[in-house]
């Protein structure tokens, strides 16, 4: 069983003073599977924070089902073991950062004992053990975030969903954040987050959706996108001329040093049998790895090449 | 379920009694209620009768104007502030969320209007040189009124801007003192369609007449227990009603 379900989910939003509809999602259908990382990528304004609305039951979509569980989105008992991390969150003012993960404990009927315990042990996760005396209106925007991301986790949830968890934070604050996901996952748990950040995606995920004006264009593996796609090679060798390597255009000499970009693997050997046997010195071969980045860019280009790894020349 | 709308209702409480504005009402309804006894002064003979009359006065006013200034904002407040997302998300339904509002709200008003009629009792028995146990009644009428006048203002709260709640829950709370005269208009109506429409529009709207039992107990009269849990009864039933109408009208709502 799916622990999230998006199927051909549409939603259109009313803008403006006569309320016109725009049309922000048009067909979002992904699942998440248990035990699963999910990265949900996407450009601003593709849609990300709605569809995970509707996936919350925050709004109702107007085509296509969301699932929880197996259970539909707006049953409140599907939200029993799951933790929310809204975009730029923004709790009650006049809380403390420990009263509000207190408050949401209560809204999952945590037993007291239950919640003291968890509320002091996540706000020492997130790095926020001196400050959960103050007033969240004296908070930053990091602070905020941190102290959201322990309100998620108050339930022991088995699937959480963070929209955007590290925005506003600072590199200590990425790296913890990014941290709390793999612990998260290595105790089974279930996360789905959204991110443009796809470095990060590329470090967590198990899997990936891409989203691009309100549609998914692509879902695949992380691995598997980024597996064996090695672009292309840059070869270095010593102790030789151009004209000692035919068939290989060089690319730049320094004195006896030639360089050379090989994209095929067959081609990367025959170059290294040239290279001895005219008697020179292989110095260096780095491959170029595709990264989430190409695919991105080059699957909202719809350029295939870009995005499937197959092209011939990488980014100059 | 009861843990979760508690839980509601004591943030809902905690943030209301925060407010200063509360303060002022409550100090504003004591400065009221002592200046009805400097009033009482220059008319002679029925000193009691106006301290009584416009101390109650002075306390459903106050209440009213506790309940609707802060229910408008109950729940636009949290829409606009983005609050309600994190809360939602959580396993609370949506009429749990307006019921704990409301509750949350109730139990302020039973702390404002309790400490009003302390001031308002102990000023009238001290004038009466009795204490004036008849009152009681009226003050939990007072109570029961305000009730319904927060399911009011929830309602309009859950689908509006705090500006047209508060206009439209006044308007409620004008009408609503003059719905008797739209009973006895039924009999008087022309034509049957004129007749259903206007009973319907009574039915619709809340009699807060019901609950204003200052010309009785000005005089001393003591109101029926029969009456008192009548009036009890209505008042929950149409709070109750109203805060339906709120959730089926906030359950579909978009919370963009
Ligand atoms: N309340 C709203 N009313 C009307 N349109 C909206 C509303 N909220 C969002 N939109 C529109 O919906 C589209 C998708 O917005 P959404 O916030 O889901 O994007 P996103 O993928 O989360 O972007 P970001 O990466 O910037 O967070 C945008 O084009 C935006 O203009
Ligand atoms: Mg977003």
């Amino acid at each position: 069983m799916s622990v999230v379900r998006f199927e051909h989910v549409a939603k259109s939003l009313p803008y403006g003073f006569w309320l016109r509809r725009k049309q922000v999602l048009l067909d979002v259908s992904l699942t998440v599977e248990r035990g699963e990382v999910y990265g949900f990528l996407g450009p601003n304004g593709s849609g990300k924070t709605t569809s995970l609305k509707c996936l919350l039951g925050l709004l109702r979509p107007d085509a296509g089902t969301v699932e929880i569980f197996g259970r539909p989105g707006n049953d409140p008992d599907a939200r029993r073991k799951l933790g929310y991390l809204p975009e730029h969150p923004y709790f009650y003012p006049h809380l403390t950062g420990r009263e509000l993960v207190d408050y949401f404990g209560r809204l999952f009927d945590l037993p007291s004992d239950v919640r003291r315990r968890r509320t002091d042990e996540l706000i020492e996760l997130v790095g926020m053990a001196d400050k959960a005396a103050q007033p969240i209106k004296q908070y930053s925007k990091g602070m905020m975030q941190r102290i959201g991301m322990a309100q998620a986790l108050i339930n022991d949830p088995d699937l959480v969903i963070l929209d955007e968890p590290m925005s506003g934070l600072d590199p200590i604050g990425r790296r913890e954040v990014k941290d709390i996901i793999l612990d998260l996952k290595a105790r089974g748990t279930t996360v789905l987050f959204s991110s443009h950040i796809l470095a990060d995606a590329e470090a967590l995920c198990d899997r990936v959706g891409l989203l691009f004006e309100g549609k998914i264009v692509r879902e695949s593996g992380v691995d598997e996108l980024l597996e064996g796609r090695v672009q292309y090679w840059d070869a270095t060798c010593d102790d030789l001329q151009a004209e000692q390597v035919p068939g290989y255009r060089c690319r730049a000499t320094q004195g006896d040093r030639l360089y050379f970009r090989i994209t095929d693997a067959d081609d990367l050997d025959r170059w290294i049998d040239i290279v001895r046997q005219a008697g020179g010195r292989v110095v260096q071969v780095s491959p170029h790895r595709h990264t989430l980045e190409d695919f991105f860019i080059g699957t909202i280009r719809g350029d295939r090449r870009l995005a499937d790894g197959t092209g011939s020349e990488g980014p100059a | 379920m009861i843990g979760r709308i508690a839980a509601i209702a004591t943030h809902t409480f905690k943030e209301a009694v925060r407010d200063r504005i509360l303060v002022l009402f409550v100090l504003f309804a004591f400065a009221m209620m002592a200046a009805s006894t400097v009033l009482s002064w220059l008319t002679v003979g029925s000193e009691l009768k106006i301290v009584t009359d416009l101390g109650l006065g002075a306390l459903a006013l106050f209440g009213t104007m506790i309940a609707i200034f802060i229910g408008i904002t109950l729940v636009h407040k949290e829409v606009e502030k983005k609050t309600i997302y994190a809360v939602l998300a959580k396993p609370v339904s949506r009429w749990q969320f307006l019921v704990g509002k409301y509750c949350g709200l109730m139990l302020t008003l039973a702390i404002v209007t309790g400490l009003m009629a302390v001031f308002y009792l102990a000023l009238v028995w001290w004038k009466a040189g009795e204490f004036p146990v008849h009152l009681l009644a009226a003050v939990l009428l007072t109570y029961m009124e305000l009730s319904i006048i927060t399911a009011v203002a929830i309602l309009f709260s859950s689908f509006t801007t705090p500006m047209l709640a508060a206009v439209f829950t006044v308007a409620v709370y004008v009408v609503g003192h003059l719905t008797w005269g739209l009973a006895s208009f039924v009999e008087v109506a022309p034509g049957a369609a004129t007749q259903y429409l206007v009973s319907m529009l009574y039915y619709a709207l809340p009699d807060l007449e019901t609950f204003n039992v200052r010309s009785r107990v000005v005089h001393g009269l003591p109101v029926g227990r029969d009456y008192v849990l009548d009036a009890i009864g209505y008042g929950l039933a149409y709070s109750a009603g109203m805060l339906t109408i709120a959730t089926i009208l906030f359950r579909r709502r978009d919370l963009t």
